[in-house]
């Protein structure tokens, strides 16, 4: 039975605590002996969370019952941006390396109060600033499909930890693609909710226009359970919008009254050819369960990345004013990168602000007339580790060519395991549908991982 | 090549001005990243906004 633990679905965790096949306690012994024991190889977790989640167990232990939360008793992974009060935050840095948080993040206190466990902070790219899950100055975090091969970033950590079985459900953070990145490459399945829906209070910042949090699990519905209890307005982030109530409630939709478009130019232009029979494979799998699935041409999103790139590094830059000067204590990958931004003007960026305004607009357009985008997650097969440590490979810049359109534009979107490539390596979807749509592209996520095998595809650990 | 060796020097200051010290490797990593990021900021400069305007409201005045 514990050895099967490590993979149960948040439902089907749930049902064993009800059933008393399992106390949460051994469920916790079992998450934290496995942790020990693999996490020298895979570096998912920065700090593990050993005595605090004894505490946290006998809280939920006392409460689960038919009408206490799904999340209780539930292994959460937290990446190391997101503030537990009296731990470091060290955003994976050497110049946060002593930085304490004085209090909870809004979604570690949503945690909290479903009585989940936190198991601790994973690991990620130095600042959540890269794409490939490369940091020099944590322990070298691993695909669990590959060791040699990178993880994909920012929150290589929560995307390892999912993957090899070391907790449930990770939290991520995406500016560019971080939680879809390593999500595809890692072979689970990551959501970035619409644009605010998720407070980020006690989240470090990367670029404010564009961060948002959201969680990875080992399927669209996990992450479905998880969105229910950490969405919702927070008066104390004045990036948050207000949500219904009913916001990720049941609704019923009729898979012939949805409009799957498939964007041809851009997401299939320059990308690995098994990557692109994927998702063809993908979209005639959809046609066939009646959604109506249509080919389309956006001209427009040739510019994303450009756009996306252009407004991220002022923000970042301008977040790092005060530790530029220690540039010694960056690692190499995000120092030379981010000091590439230097130098940009106000007009500059002022220009790049416009023309994400422009690109929303013309998305939306489009989106009038869709209810999903289906496309790659990412267009590269997944590097080898020993060729990743220049912030200049065509990988590291082609990594989040596809997902950085979809925090432009704040809309829902998810990634999805779609198969493995002929290296035995997963292969990543991306279901992206209208703003504040968030239920729904998650539904059709689900729907599709009820009617395929992938999601439920593991590494050999 | 001057106007790379312009562009180099102008680097070279910007990091002068905010005491930013790198060894000459990761001079030349960031530099690559800051011709990169030259390019992508003129094409955004050169966009043409002349028919967007979306917080614009066209009012009927006859109303």
């Amino acid at each position: 039975m514990n050895n099967e633990i490590f993979y149960k679905s948040i439902n089907e965790l749930n049902k064993l605590y009800l059933d008393k096949e399992i106390s949460v306690m051994e469920a916790r012994d079992s998450f934290i002996k496995r942790i020990n024991k693999i996490n020298s190889t895979y570096n998912a977790y920065l700090e593990i969370f050993d005595d605090e989640s004894i505490l946290d167990v006998k809280n939920a232990e006392n409460i689960i019952d038919n009408n206490s939360s799904k999340l209780a008793g539930v292994f959460i992974g937290l990446k190391d941006l997101v503030d537990v009060k009296d731990k470091v935050t060290s955003a994976g840095s050497m110049i946060l390396s002593k930085n304490i948080a004085k209090k909870d993040s809004k979604i570690t206190k949503d945690f909290k109060k479903n009585n989940s466990i936190i198991l601790g902070k994973t690991n990620l790219v130095e600042f959540a600033f890269g794409t490939l899950g490369i940091n020099s100055n944590t322990p070298t975090c691993r695909n669990p499909w590959n060791i040699e091969s990178v993880p994909g970033g920012s929150s290589s950590g929560s995307a390892v930890a999912v993957s090899a079985g070391m907790c449930t459900v990770a939290i991520g953070t995406d500016t560019g693609g971080s939680i879809r990145m390593p999500a595809s490459l890692c072979g689970i399945t990551g959501f970035k909710p619409s644009y605010g829906v998720v407070s980020r209070r006690g989240v470090l910042d990367l670029s404010w226009s564009m961060d948002h949090v959201g969680p990875m699990a080992r399927s669209a519905e996990d992450c479905l359970e998880v969105m229910k209890i950490i969405s919702g307005f927070d008066i104390n982030d004045k990036y948050s919008y207000k949500i219904s109530n009913n916001f990720f409630e049941e609704q019923k939709f009729k898979r012939e009254n949805i409009r799957i478009a498939v964007p041809t130019n851009y997401f299939f232009e320059d990308i690995d050819l098994e990557i692109k029979n994927s998702i063809i494979a993908a979209a005639d799998k959809f046609s066939n369960l009646g959604y109506q699935v249509d080919e389309i041409q956006i001209p427009f999103v040739e510019d994303g990345r450009k756009i996306n790139v252009g407004v991220l590094l002022p923000e970042a830059l301008s977040i790092h004013e005060k530790y530029l000067h220690q540039s010694e204590k960056y690692s190499k990958t995000v120092k030379n990168r981010m000091l590439g931004g230097l130098g940009v003007s106000s007009e500059e960026y002022l220009a790049a602000s416009r023309n994400m305004s422009k690109f929303n607009y013309q998305m939306t357009n489009v989106m009038n007339d869709y209810d999903i985008l289906l496309t790659p997650t990412v267009p590269v097969r997944t590097p080898l580790i020993k060729n990743s440590e220049s912030p200049n490979t065509i990988e590291a810049n082609s990594m989040g060519k596809f997902t950085g359109v979809f925090n432009l534009t704040g809309q829902p979107s998810i990634s999805v395991p779609a198969g493995l490539n002929s290296e035995n390596m997963p292969i990543g979807l991306m279901l992206s549908g209208k703003i504040m749509d968030d239920k729904k592209v998650l539904d059709i996520a689900i729907d599709y991982q009820n009617n395929t095998e992938f999601h439920k595809l593991l590494p050999n650990i | 090549m001057k106007k790379d060796l312009t562009t180099k020097e102008y680097f070279k200051k910007l990091l002068e001005d905010k005491n930013i010290k790198l060894s000459d490797e990761d001079f030349e990593q960031s530099y690559l990243s800051y011709r990169n990021f030259r390019e992508s900021y003129s094409n955004l400069l050169n966009e043409d906004f002349s028919e967007f305007e979306p917080r614009q409201r066209i009012f009927d005045v006859n109303e």
